[in-house]
């Protein structure tokens, strides 16, 4: 390993433009604010810098394919992995063998290729009003299409992704007539216009628009620290249910990086003990390496278990989750 | 016979540049036409046709005769009230009133849906003092969506129909009066009419800003043809069909500018007396009362309650202000909206001015053409932008290497140069239409006179046209100026590394649903942009 870097270095240095640190450039949709203190963290520890430049993946991904072999990028940063496998789709990752990886992120939680590694968990569950529903009476997704729950129920836009992500989850695990039939249920159940974030969702159900609604649980963690007294509970579907539904923050070493030693540590640093609280705490998020444990706050809403069908399937089955939504009137 | 003699004193040099221009806009746009080369997605267009584009395209045109119907009433409405009366406050909202402008649609949507909705606080007022808010309509939903767009775009209404109606037929109207008609005849028969041109070209604005909006419509989740791109886009992972379904909107923008071009076809606008006042009527009474109502109730709408919204927020994360990253995201706004409001206005002054030096049919298409950036949702023109210019690049970084031996990456991507070409090709269309507008009101006749004195080509713009069109190059370079600093996707799309600008800081935020911190860096952009609105005020007094 060192050699190699050694003679990376000492290639650099022959074509005249080596830098005086050795610098780690990082395309991310994960925004700054969430990003800089992790990425500052690296630096101080090992001297190397990151460059990074934020946008949403999609663009991020059409500049990388325009930029082709000359891209200054060494690694892909992404919120969800629908965008992690559109890339490795358009052939843009490395293959990965790394055993601190494979050791790291389980393998629910990584491309099946080795292309690209999650590296926090966000999961997105159940929130209700504790006034209006009970804990016991709460089951699974799936349960919130009946009857029963008519008028009762807040959705945010199926046009984000984590909606998406999620509904293709279920066509993994249910077929596609089954979770169209679920999502068929949950629209006739609205009893608000769809909201266009999760926060607003969480108020309208602590408000009581709504009695209960689905979303990712780092919501939950923000408005919970700006008001501990919210009138909102989580609940997370049990194991019997298929278990809460995942998804994750990830990235991916680009083909043509031109730091791709480098790039690989850094990202086998971000699934180590020390680097996945600060990671994930930051936003309240799930680390994904199983032997640490989350915040103390985030540990408080409770343990679940999660969905454990891969979670390319979310990318693979995106498209055809959307066309479903759209089908059964899901906005 | 004189349009041909005009033609062929002028300098063809008006002419090459024109053209030169318009192919510059029209790479990006050939680029997102070009997708229809790329194999064609059958399962995704089948779905679109089936289940989505019926709606959708139902939802875009009400959205869309609702905006323009609603800020024609609203701007025009103003533009008379405010230049033809006197009443307390009037002298604060003749310039208050465009301060909209400096509000990004995006944020005064979201303050809206925020006070508005279920859980905010006018309605969990009402449910505590009246024990039901059913009465209050939903903010999100289609009517929402048409009257916070129109909240937002009506100042370009305003500000052109104020403009005209200060400006134009005045003698006309002053005979009108001395024969007895009331202002309202004034108004309907003789106002609007003499002022249409210039309603005309601001309605168009409007329409291809609706057509384009995607903030807004998110937010009160209305499906437009635009959320539609984006959903194929992100969500199928299909760019190539985002830029299949582009190419319509294109097509729709070109129509627009053509179809506004031939109204005003043949027709002469051109002032009587300009510079003589009109002696303003002073209201009383009921009207008077209902004319401050009228004015303060939209600037307070469509400014000044999320103009307070975003302060309140901005006051509570008060110490990020003094970040050396926000103050340098704050120069940076600065530097490149001032470069891109030099190079969209120098670039329209060509198109426009080449045009009026040859009246021919080439290059009045020209000039279309060069318009058509402004009618491309912003994601997309950014994609149009960038691929040509990375393909040069690499043809440039491979010729470097090739006979120098150079060896590091890309040069052009991601240079403030790039940015400022990206934005210049957005933008050209809004300081167009303020040099379009003053240029309409200087005679053709002045131009041929200039000729037969010897007076023509550079020489005839230096001591004829650019005395006279200062104040509308100024205007226009204001407006892009105000349009640069809202701007995202572009921005986003063709920054260097770690150049960030106050939009870009915003957009990280809020796409995490981070509203209220969003409002420092929002706050900056609301003063930034009201600073050269006090300009363009004095600018037209």
């Amino acid at each position: 390993m060192r050699f190699t870097f050694s003679m990376t270095l000492a290639l650099l240095m022959s074509s005249g433009w080596a830098l005086a640190n050795k610098t780690v450039t990082v395309y991310t949709e994960r925004k700054d604010h969430l990003v800089q203190p992790v990425f500052d963290a690296y630096t101080k520890k090992t001297g190397v810098q990151i460059k990074f430049l934020t946008d949403n993946a999609a663009t991020l991904i059409e500049r990388l394919k325009g930029e082709a072999g000359k891209s200054p990028a060494d690694m892909l940063l992404t919120v969800d992995a629908g965008n992690l496998w559109s890339a490795s789709q358009a052939g843009l990752f490395q293959t990965i063998n790394s055993q601190s990886l494979d050791q790291n992120v389980p393998e629910y939680l990584r491309d099946p290729g080795k292309q690209w590694f999650g590296v926090s968990l966000r999961a997105r569950t159940i929130v209700y009003n504790p006034d209006k529903v009970k804990a016991s009476d709460l089951k699974s997704y799936e349960q919130l299409a009946e009857p029963s729950f008519k008028k009762r129920l807040c959705l945010r836009s199926s046009k984000k992704v984590y909606n998406q992500s999620l509904v293709a989850m279920k066509i993994a695990e249910n077929g596609e007539a089954a979770t169209e039939k679920v999502v068929r249920g949950w629209v006739s159940n609205l009893a608000a216009p769809v909201f266009q974030d999760d926060t607003k969702l969480i108020e309208a159900v602590a408000a009581g628009q709504c009695d209960l609604g689905i979303v990712n649980t780092y919501y939950y963690g923000r408005l919970l620290e700006k008001n501990p007294k919210l009138k909102a509970k989580l609940f997370f579907p049990g194991k019997d249910q298929g278990g809460a539904h995942v998804n994750i923050s990830g990235a991916g070493i680009l083909k043509a990086a031109p730091q791709k030693d480098e790039a690989i540590k850094l990202l086998e640093w971000l699934t180590t003990p020390e680097a996945q609280n600060l990671f994930a705490d930051i936003n309240h998020e799930y680390p994904v390496n199983p032997q640490v444990k989350p915040s103390s706050l985030v540990q408080s809403w409770g343990s679940f278990d999660t969905n454990l069908i891969n979670i390319s399937k979310a990318g693979e089955l995106q498209a055809q989750a959307i066309k479903l939504m759209d089908r059964a009137g899901y906005n | 016979m004189i349009p041909y003699y005009r033609k062929f004193q002028a300098s063809p040099g008006w002419r090459y540049l024109s053209y030169g221009i318009a192919s510059l806009v029209l790479t990006p746009v050939l680029v997102v036409i070009a997708a229809w080369l790329l194999p064609i997605q059958q399962e995704h267009w089948d779905h679109l046709l089936t289940h989505v584009l019926r709606t959708l395209l139902l939802d875009t045109l009400l959205l869309l005769i609702g905006v323009v119907a609603i800020s024609w009433a609203l701007g025009v409405g103003l533009g008379w009230v405010c230049s033809q009366f006197d009443f307390p406050g009037a002298g604060f909202l003749r310039r208050a009133l465009i301060l909209p402008f400096a509000m990004p649609s995006y944020v005064s949507a979201f303050v809206y849906v925020g006070l508005l909705d279920f859980s905010g606080p006018l309605r969990t007022w009402l449910r505590s003092v009246f024990g039901t808010d059913a009465f209050v309509p939903e903010v999100r939903s289609l009517w929402g969506g048409v009257i916070l767009l129109s909240l937002s775009l009506y100042p370009y209404v305003y500000v052109l129909s104020y403009d005209a109606f200060s400006s134009q037929g005045r003698s006309s109207w002053e005979a009108a009066r001395s024969l007895g008609a009331r202002p309202r005849v004034i108004f309907h028969r003789l106002a609007l009419s003499f002022a249409r041109p210039w309603i005309a070209g601001a309605l168009c604005l409007v329409a291809l800003e609706v057509l384009n909006d995607f903030g807004t419509v998110s937010i009160v989740g209305v499906q437009t043809f635009t959320t539609a791109i984006y959903k194929v886009w992100f969500g199928f992972f299909s760019p190539e069909t985002a830029a299949q379904l582009s190419s319509f909107l294109v097509l729709i923008a070109f129509a627009v500018f053509y179809l506004e071009q031939q109204t005003r076809l043949r027709r002469e606008y051109i002032a009587q007396n300009p510079s003589q006042g009109l002696r303003r009527i002073a209201l009383s009474g009921p009207t008077m009362v209902l004319a401050i109502l009228f004015g303060f109730g939209i600037f307070a709408l469509a400014f000044a309650i999320p103009a307070l919204q975003v302060l309140s927020w901005a006051w509570q994360y008060r110490l990020e202000f003094m970040q050396s990253s926000t103050l340098s995201a704050l120069w940076r706004t600065i530097v490149l909206a001032s470069l891109t409001g030099i190079t969209a206005c120098a670039a329209a002054g060509i198109v426009v001015m080449a045009q009026r030096y040859f009246p021919t049919g080439k290059l009045e298409r020209s000039k279309q053409l060069a318009l058509l950036g402004y009618g491309i949702p912003g994601s997309v023109l950014a994609i149009g932008v960038f691929l040509p210019l990375v393909k040069l690049d690499h043809l440039l970084v491979d010729g470097l290497k090739a006979s120098f031996g150079y060896g590091g990456g890309l040069i052009l991507t991601g240079t403030v140069l790039s940015m400022v070409i990206a934005l210049t090709i957005r933008f050209l269309a809004v300081g167009a239409s303020s040099i379009d507008a003053g240029l309409e009101r200087v005679s053709t006749r002045l131009d041929e006179a200039a000729t037969l004195f010897g007076v023509y080509g550079w020489a005839q713009f230096r001591q004829l046209h650019w005395p006279l069109l200062k104040v509308s190059f100024a205007s226009g370079f204001l407006l892009v100026f105000v349009d640069v600093i809202k701007e995202m996707p572009l921005t986003l799309m063709t920054r260097p590394f770690g150049w960030d600008t106050l939009s870009v800081r915003i957009y990280g935020l809020i796409s995490e649903g981070e509203w209220q911190r969003a409002a420092v860096p929002a706050s900056l952009l609301l003063l930034t942009g009201m600073i050269p609105l006090v300009f363009f005020n004095r600018n037209r007094s």
